[in-house]
């Protein structure tokens, strides 16, 4: 009897973003990611899972991910149904920079191979179109070579901006 | 309460920073997935990454997923190489000259490629043999320490590969030396080698105490094939009826081995190796015979793979297209065989048909090398003198 209830009825998990919210999945779907497939074999699943890493909005879209890629319920995925989740993966990680580097990190800690794979090439197409300068703005890093090295650097390897 | 929104404020831009930066292996992760020329000038983007980009676990890490191919068109001097790309849709760019090292030097020759690096050799007006390991797409090169070659050589074999077991480069020398064995009357060949060993690692020659494995007096393939961490030479004895021996030297062992050819390997059918995506293939210029050792190092693998139309090219297969269904090779025109350009084609292995392909700015005669793109030499050899 218990095992026929348990077959029927998809069962859920609670996860909370850093900022508080909470949001229901299918433990089936959660388990997509890595991390969050050991706290469930850890026996996490009776109350909230805590996802400090992500804020409320970054969640929600991992977990739009979850969906789409959770194990379908009557055996092997077919071909027609791969492409559409490559066109719909295409189509997920055509956001904001910022974004993009949000489910980046995401993916980094919840450890979903599928989207790391995904948003990192992303973010490698995007890099390999931009300059130097625009890469320190879309990566917010510091440019901490004084005008001088810099400048040492840009000599040695000219024929590269060319 | 001021107090209070400030604090929150504050924490929020902490949080939204920390979010932003990607940790390291994170960016290395990424940055791999790139072309070898915006990763030459991303080095300027900060110190984190110009050290990122030269750490030899990430040119490493870049090396085994790069999928940047091009080719490098060896011409005769005067003349500058050329080096054009192809993308992974196999769309050839346009080739553009490339300055060589030791450029002045008139007799310059590839003497191997492997890894995105190319092996050049030349001589100077003394007849010193000078040797350079080339990263053509970071325009950068290592000059090898100079080694005097000894009087009265027959012939000699350079090849250069990679150790993947001691994570070295290395090139081979072997040399055959004229008189000793005449005056001794000493018909055993495995007497007068002496092989030497160039590791770029140690950056340094030495000698291999390894005997030539066969006895008989034989004529060596041209070139040595690279494949699978061992070169290979098509061996052919001058004395029994031109038997072809398939000689393999193990570069991180260090030693050789003999093994028997596909087919009947006492006819005089012409055979030339090549690795082809990691596989070790025999081409037989007359038989219109492609063939592949299915289980490396074991010859009774050897099985046909395709065959070529007769009346199409004669030129070794040297690499497979994206799908693995055409091959790319080519021809060398003329009239009386007199060489005077080089044509390249793509052969539809299944449907035996070739179809020209034709690039912008390539010289008229060359040869091609295929090379892969890769970082290695970054962190290492100097960049070119500007000439």
């Amino acid at each position: 009897m218990s095992s026929t209830l348990c077959c029927s009825f998809a069962k859920n998990v609670t996860l909370r973003s850093s900022d508080g919210q909470t949001f229901e999945v299918e433990e089936a779907a959660a388990q997509v990611s890595q991390t969050i497939k050991r706290m469930i074999e850890d026996g996490c699943t009776g109350s909230v899972i805590p996802v400090p890493n992500l804020t409320g909005p970054v969640l929600a879209l991992v977990i739009e991910y979850f969906k789409k890629h959770s194990p379908p319920s009557d055996g092997c995925p077919t071909a027609l149904l791969e492409m559409e989740i490559k066109d719909w993966d295409a189509k997920f990680v055509a956001v904001d920079n910022d974004t993009l580097l949000d489910l980046t990190l995401a993916a980094h800690y919840l450890e979903i191979q599928g989207l790391l794979d995904l948003t990192c090439h992303r973010v490698a197409d995007i890099l390999n179109d931009n300059s130097v300068e625009k890469i320190r703005e879309i990566f917010h890093i510091k440019n901490d070579f004084t005008p001088e090295e810099e400048a040492e650097e840009r000599s040695k390897i000219q024929w590269a901006f060319e | 309460m001021k107090n209070n929104i400030y604090q929150k404020k504050k924490e929020f831009a902490h949080q939204k920073m920390k979010m932003k930066t990607l940790p390291q292996e994170l960016i290395a992760q990424i940055l791999s997935l790139l072309p070898v020329n915006p990763l030459v000038r991303f080095q300027c983007v900060s110190k984190l990454w110009f050290a990122l980009i030269n750490d030899s676990y990430f040119i490493k890490l870049h090396l085994n997923r790069s999928k940047e191919r091009f080719l490098i068109l060896e011409t005769d001097y005067p003349d500058d190489y050329s080096m054009v790309k192809f993308s992974n849709e196999d769309q050839f760019g346009t080739a553009v000259k490339i300055k060589r090292p030791h450029y002045n030097l008139q007799s310059t020759e590839i003497v191997g490629s492997c890894n995105g690096l190319v092996c050049i050799k030349s001589f100077d007006n003394e007849s010193v043999e000078r040797i350079v390991i080339w990263n053509p797409l970071i325009r950068k090169y290592k000059k090898l320490p100079p080694k005097p070659l000894e009087k009265f050589i027959a012939r000699r074999h350079s090849a250069f590969g990679y150790d993947q077991v001691n994570n070295d480069y290395k090139l081979l020398r072997l040399v055959k030396f004229w008189p000793k064995a005449w005056l001794d009357r000493q018909r055993d060949e495995r007497r007068i080698y002496s092989l030497e060993v160039y590791s770029l690692r140690e950056h340094s020659w030495r000698m291999v105490e390894e005997e030539w494995p066969i006895e008989e007096p034989y004529t060596i393939s041209n070139e040595a094939c690279f494949s699978n961490g061992a070169f290979h030479w098509v061996v052919t004895s001058d004395e029994t009826n031109l038997k072809k021996y398939h000689v393999t030297f193990d570069l991180s062992t260090e030693k050789f081995r003999v093994q028997a050819f596909p087919i009947n390997s006492s006819t005089k059918e012409d055979l030339e190796l090549v690795d082809l995506g990691g596989w070790l293939f025999a081409f037989f210029p007359q038989l219109c015979e492609v063939w592949v050792m299915k289980e490396y190092g074991l010859s009774s693998s050897w099985t046909l793979f395709y065959t070529v139309e007769p009346a199409f090219s004669k030129y070794p297969p040297f690499v497979f297209s994206h799908d693995g269904e055409e091959i790319l090779t080519g021809e060398i025109l003329g009239p009386n065989s007199r060489a005077e350009s080089f044509c390249l084609y793509w052969y539809d292995i299944k449907r035996k048909t070739q179809k020209i392909v034709s690039i912008e700015n390539v010289p008229d005669l060359y040869a091609p090398v295929v090379c892969v793109g890769s970082l290695i030499l970054l962190n290492d050899a100097k960049p070119h003198s500007p000439q």
